[in-house]
């Protein structure tokens, strides 16, 4: 029956190999097999707690390094899709303004007629990030991203300026 | 280098050609984990130390083993050399018989 303490210590050490980069895996998986010959628990403990400090010292700089890379990868792609997400904003809203202030528009209340501002520049984004997910994410997280950005607009709007009258 | 780094050196010189294992070098050197397998990652990187898995029957987890390189046995016999006690002064002293002197 292992003890709490060597217990402990395995799931402190398997949960920070089970973590680490593929470069410090072997190593880890070293750690963990010599863990097993350690007799004494207390001794287990502070094996278990010296390997994972080295492994994460170690395991760090690379996740960190992999990290970094991938999101100046990603960079264009997100300002892309920033990029695209500005265009239909603007379309979409010159649109909008356009048929409400037009004659032949029936008059509506203000509140639907922000919502006829905002909603469909909404639903084109999230049109395209579902779409977009799994094949050009960045694109998709910089939609995403100024989606984001104009639904807290739209919200902090209605909310400053409440319930208007008609348009 | 440091003094544990120079501590493992020794150790794994007194059997150049045996693999050891993690724990079994701890225990030699009094090095803990947190100590030993950073200096050990830093000579694996450097092409100081080979590792491998050792072969095993079913059933077992392979264990890991570590032997110092060509180089690494190089390295290690000029820092251990460089840092025993009094070195430098017996070098500065009996350079001249060392240095060509066939006994």
């Amino acid at each position: 029956m292992k003890s709490p303490v060597r217990r402990l210590a395995y799931a402190i050490l398997n949960t920070v190999v089970r973590h680490s980069s593929a470069e410090s895996r072997p190593w880890g998986t070293a750690m963990l097999q010599e863990f097993a010959l350690v007799k004494d628990d207390w001794d287990a403990l502070f094996w278990a707690l010296g390997s994972s400090m080295a492994l994460c010292r170690h395991s760090l700089p690379i996740q960190l390094q992999a990290t970094f890379k991938s999101v100046v990868r990603s960079t264009p792609g997100i300002l892309a899709g920033v990029a695209a997400a500005v265009v239909v904003l603007a379309v979409c809203v010159t649109g909008s303004v356009t048929m409400l202030n037009s004659s032949w528009f029936p008059s509506l209340p203000q509140q639907l007629a922000r919502l006829l501002v905002f909603g469909p520049p909404e639903i084109f984004y999230l049109a395209g990030v579902v779409t977009l997910w799994r094949s050009r994410k960045p694109l998709a997280v910089g939609i995403l991203l100024t989606g984001i950005a104009v639904m807290s607009h739209a919200i902090v709007h209605f909310a400053t300026h409440g319930t208007g009258g008609h348009n | 280098m440091s003094r544990q780094t120079i501590q493992l050196l020794e150790a794994f010189l007194e059997a150049p050609t045996e693999w050891r294992y993690g724990y079994d070098i701890s225990r030699d050197t009094g090095l803990k984990s947190g100590t030993l397998y950073p200096i050990l990652m830093r000579l694996a990187g450097h092409k100081l130390l080979q590792t491998c898995w050792e072969n095993t029957e079913a059933g077992r987890p392979p264990r890991h083993m570590y032997r110092l390189t060509l180089s690494g046995l190089r390295l290690a016999r000029e820092q251990v050399r460089a840092h025993v006690p009094g070195s430098s002064r017996r070098t500065a002293l009996g350079g001249a018989r060392m240095s060509g002197a066939k006994s």
